[in-house]
């Protein structure tokens, strides 16, 4: 146990110093500003426990603006929150007991590792990158693109904790040919042969940053948008056409064409060169406007098919060695994802808008991490893992003033998303047949309702309270007929004759089953009195019981 | 279930009529003896009818929200024959000496019912910030969120316990650019989402509205209660308007179910759908006069974001302005024939106006220095043509208006008082509207 705390002592040391400097370099409001100022977190070395490095930049943003962190959570909170983040759903009883049975100081280190190597956090975490980068559809768009190989792809990626950036390269060249890789054209062919949905897409999901208006315009708030930017995304897959082979989907694209003019407000007309943020720009012969190209076979390679013929010159292929590859914001976008995703908001909020009119809460801190994250080959699992072991993402999420939420000094509630959510009633309620619940029907019809991934703010609205109220199929699973767990609490009575506190133990196994928690007294007794009263009907008494805590906002958040 | 049926036998029959209303509101009250299906109801139904309580109420505020901003050359500020003023022509109103664009013929005809201000000037000239802070009344001030205007005045103006939702937005369209982004924010801001809208239209529909099976009225709302008391500590100890929100959806789910009925489109009177049709705009603005005359207070009625010309500005607004002169027309007549304008206030306007001259795709682009909208009926001067622009239109001449002016003078023509203190606790000083923004004498009844 030497050697980690030899490397916090370090990184400590680091910090204290570069920190001190940084308030040191800040320029007396009277001095020129011209003063170069050196960033102190370039002298952070990379490489470091992305942990340590975390907890110190937030104490220090806590000490600066004088808020005390709440306090650090206990077993049962740590344990149904982790289990929500990696793999979705809350823990089983028996997976419960187990963890709360250890006592060894390892045991948080032990399960984060268990659960982001387990099979569930791949299917988990391939249904939150599907409905971020592929969004909510309809069941007949769900299964075509589970048929084409597309969630498949995604799960291996995670299964294999592939290096994020190789991943996006595959999903962005769409050239993949074998049974196992097709799936990932299913990106680009998703957007339907629109290069321009294509754009605005890439750039939002891949570089974590919205240039939709840079349409018309330069973006007017964040000036480094710019509208040649937006074009010459458009440009980079607007030889692109979808084709259908026996293998599945793929694209196609032309070695011509593609070249276009587009006005800016001032009436002037520009050409469409092939360039993006970060002053990326790949050169291309950009012929006279009364040149009329040709096709020609020596301008593809010779061998490949002619379906999905390869151009000599692809400006795909360029695009994802050229642009994407070591691009900055690439590595900058997935950090700052990955850490909303566990501490509820990005360092950057909203996720998708890393430019310069949105400042980071910590900026120096998501600067070392995204580079610290490239470094790392982009290793996604090694940054989910830093995160949950930090002291903010291990912090109570109960406050009792509200405190701007930038700052991390407790742990942000997450609403949970549909899948998981529906996941979780189905673990609580345990139904006989959990394939009558389970069908892609329900996850689609449930996600339509309650789409949010990362949303800026989720807010709830009344089609989701009238569901959870008066949906037939919610009304169901929490019913003694249906629900395994309900069926066996009924049977409580049968061992014991004293009702008060045959009652009182069903209460407290109904909260610890669906909440992972005792009652409290006052819970216990509202809970007693809805059964009292309901003497004769005792099956719809834990029915209402169930329904009441599963609908509860304790459960319908992650916190 | 037959209880549902009957339910919805009841009150799905055509609105309008005294002895309609009648025969509801007994059933409401759990009047009608003799079916024992009623009776085990009326702990979900035992409020009072709709329109009485609605006509109790007083204040209420229709927005026609002409999202994407349309263009005031061809609406309330025409220059015909200037080099900016585009093709249409301009025809005189029931105002002597004022004309507005000939796309307008039937509101022309009322314009002595209408309040127009043609000296509108603001700041963000970008759709998002626009719309923001046009119906927020101030720009953004992170991580602190404002209500809407119409979260504020379905809590002054409201009544929380009314079964019928208090803030509605119309909008069939899920997309619409910026607006869709807007959409997807937080609303009711600090006053809590029990003051956000209920949402319907297109993909926005009032399902689940019926009982489940095997459930007992009784049951439904004691396990409500239950489950609503399970949350409160979770409530308490949670701050973020996530959370709050959440609980407070389950409060209106009860008012929701008896008042989905008034929703339903097709139970409008065929001759009421004639004249505000054809399209989903003016079915809507039909539907907002029909949720004002029963109960509801602030009723927004978007339909994505048309107005948004940046090609072929020219064409878009023919299509577009004869549609709202239509609606505008027969909602304005409507109420004032129902003696309901004196109670209701209705606005029509957008983010911002359109450049004066035109790009290189013959659209007009943004222009927040100086537009028009224009108001009708409770608390206004009616008659009135406020401030001017030059005779290009590309600055306003005569008494500009901003964002928090016209705020102030909506609050006060509602009776609120408009620059009344915030009463949060943690949080800096906010007024309901800022730097103490005097409202427009001229404008006021």
């Amino acid at each position: 146990m030497l050697q980690p705390f030899v490397i916090s002592c370090v990184i400590f040391a680091a910090l204290c110093f570069t920190l001190q400097a940084q308030e040191a370099a800040q320029p007396i409001p009277s001095q020129p500003t011209s003063t170069v100022s050196v960033d102190p977190w370039q002298s952070i070395p990379l490489g470091l426990d992305p942990t340590s490095v975390i907890d110190l930049a937030l104490e220090d943003g806590w000490r600066t603006n004088q808020i005390a962190p709440v306090a650090p959570a206990d077993d049962p909170t740590f344990l149904r929150r982790i289990y929500l983040d990696l793999i979705g759903r809350i823990p089983r009883s028996d997976e419960a007991n187990a963890f709360l049975a250890r006592t060894d100081s390892m045991k948080r280190v032990a399960l984060i590792d268990s659960l982001l190597e387990s099979d569930e956090h791949s299917d988990h975490f391939a249904e939150v990158l599907d409905a971020i980068l592929i969004g909510r559809t309809d069941i007949d768009q769900l299964r075509r693109r589970t048929n084409a190989g597309w969630i498949a792809y995604l799960k291996r990626a995670i299964h294999d904790n592939r290096p994020w950036n190789e991943v996006a390269q595959e999903i962005l060249l769409a050239r993949s040919s074998s049974t196992q890789d097709r799936g990932a054209n299913w990106y680009l062919y998703a957007r339907n042969n629109k290069p321009q949905d294509i754009a605005e897409a890439v750039s939002k999901d891949f570089f974590g940053v919205r240039i939709d208006c840079a349409q018309c315009h330069d973006h007017p708030l964040a000036s480094e948008i710019e509208q040649r930017h937006y074009w010459g995304l458009v440009a980079f897959f607007n030889r692109s056409k979808n084709v259908d082979t026996p293998q599945g989907p793929g694209l196609s694209e032309a070695a011509i064409g593609g070249f276009s003019e587009f006005s800016n407000l001032e009436g002037q007309s520009l050409p469409n060169e092939l360039v993006y943020l970060g002053n990326r720009r790949v050169e291309e012969t950009r012929p006279s406007k009364e040149t009329k190209e040709e096709e020609r076979d020596d301008l593809y390679i010779a061998s490949s098919e002619p379906a999905s013929r390869v151009p000599k010159f692809s400006r795909r292929e360029r695009f994802v060695e050229d642009v994407l590859k070591d691009h900055p914001l690439l590595s900058k976008g997935t950090v700052n994802r990955l850490w909303a995703w566990m501490l509820g908001r990005g360092l950057v909020h909203p996720v998708d808008a890393l430019d310069s009119y949105h400042t980071p809460s910590h900026p120096g801190l998501l600067d070392w991490l995204s580079r610290d994250f490239a470094k790392s080959g982009y290793n996604m699992r090694r940054l989910l893992r830093s995160l949950a072991l930090t002291r903010a993402y291990q912090l109570v999420s109960t406050e009792e003033k509200f405190t701007d939420p930038q700052w991390f000094s407790s742990s942000i509630a997450k609403p949970l998303t549909a899948e998981t959510l529906q996941r979780s009633m189905l673990v609580a309620m345990a139904p006989e047949n959990p394939e009558n619940w389970n069908k892609l029907e329900h996850r689609t019809s449930f996600a339509k309702l309650f789409p949010d991934v990362l949303a800026e703010e989720s807010i709830s609205n009344v089609s989701q309270g009238l569901l959870l109220t008066n949906g037939p199929s919610i009304n169901e699973l929490v019913s003694v007929k249906h629900s395994g767990f309900l069926k066996a609490l009924r049977s409580l009575h049968t061992v014991e004759n004293d009702t008060s506190a045959v009652d009182s133990t069903l209460v407290t196994q109904l909260f610890a089953g669906i909440l992972g928690r005792k009652p409290d007294a006052q819970e216990l007794e509202h809970c007693l009195a809805y059964m009292s009263r309901r003497v004769e009907r005792r099956d719809q008494a834990i029915e209402g019981i169930a329904w009441s805590i599963i609908t509860s906002a304790e459960f319908r958040f992650n916190h | 279930m037959q209880n549902n049926h009957r339910l919805d036998t009841m009150l799905n029959a055509p609105c309008g009529s005294v002895d309609h209303r009648l025969h509801r509101r007994l059933f409401l009250q759990g009047s009608l003896a003799g079916a024992a299906s009623v009776a085990s109801f009326q702990s979900l139904f035992s409020v009072p009818a709709f329109a009485d309580s609605a006509r109790a109420q007083g204040k209420r505020c229709i927005l026609l929200w002409l999202c994407g901003a349309p263009s005031q050359f061809e609406t309330w500020d025409p220059k015909p024959s200037r080099p900016t003023g585009g093709p249409f022509a301009s025809i005189p109103t029931s105002i002597p000496g004022v004309h507005i664009s000939e796309l307008m013929p039937k509101t022309a005809s009322i314009m002595d019912k209408l309040t127009v201000v043609r000296s509108m000037s603001t700041e963000p000239s970008e759709h998002f910030q626009a719309i923001d802070m046009l119906t927020r009344g101030e720009p953004p001030r992170p991580p602190f969120t404002r209500p809407l205007m119409g979260s504020v005045l379905a809590k002054q103006l409201g009544q929380l316990d009314s079964p019928v939702p208090q803030f509605v937005l119309l909008d069939p369209c899920p997309e619409g650019n910026e607006f869709k982004a807007f959409k997807a924010a937080n609303w009711a801001g600090w006053l809590g989402a029990e003051y956000g809208p209920v949402r319907f239209g297109g993909k926005y529909k009032l399902e689940n509205v019926n009982l489940p099976n095997d459930l007992s009225a009784t049951d439904h709302s004691d396990r409500e209660a239950l489950r609503s008391f399970l949350s409160k500590k979770f409530a308490n100890d949670h701050k973020a308007a996530s959370v709050q929100s959440y609980n407070s959806v389950f409060e209106r789910v009860r008012g929701l179910m008896q008042a989905a009925p008034l929703f339903d489109l097709n139970a409008l009177p065929q001759a009421d759908r004639d004249r505000y049709g054809p399209g989903t705009f003016g079915m809507h603005a039909l539907l907002a006069r029909h949720l004002v005359e029963n109960g509801s207070t602030f009723v927004m009625v978007a339909n994505g974001m048309p107005w948004d010309c940046h090609v072929l500005n020219h064409e878009t607004h023919q299509m577009l302005v004869p549609e709202t002169d239509r609606i505008v027309f027969h909602l304005i007549n409507d109420l004032a024939d129902r003696r309901m304008l004196d109670d209701t206030l209705v606005l029509i306007m957008g983010e911002f106006g359109r450049t004066p001259w035109l790009n290189e795709a013959r659209g007009r682009d943004h222009y927040p220095k100086a537009w028009s909208m224009a108001m009708a009926g409770c608390g206004l001067k009616p008659g009135v043509v406020y401030g001017s622009t030059d005779e290009n239109g590309v600055e306003v001449s005569d008494r500009p208006l901003d964002q928090r002016r016209l705020f102030a003078t909506i609050y006060r023509a509602l009776g609120l008082d408009p620059h009344v203190t915030y009463d949060l606790p943690d949080f800096p000083t906010f007024n309901r509207v800022e730097k103490d923004a005097a409202p427009v004498a001229e404008l006021l009844a």
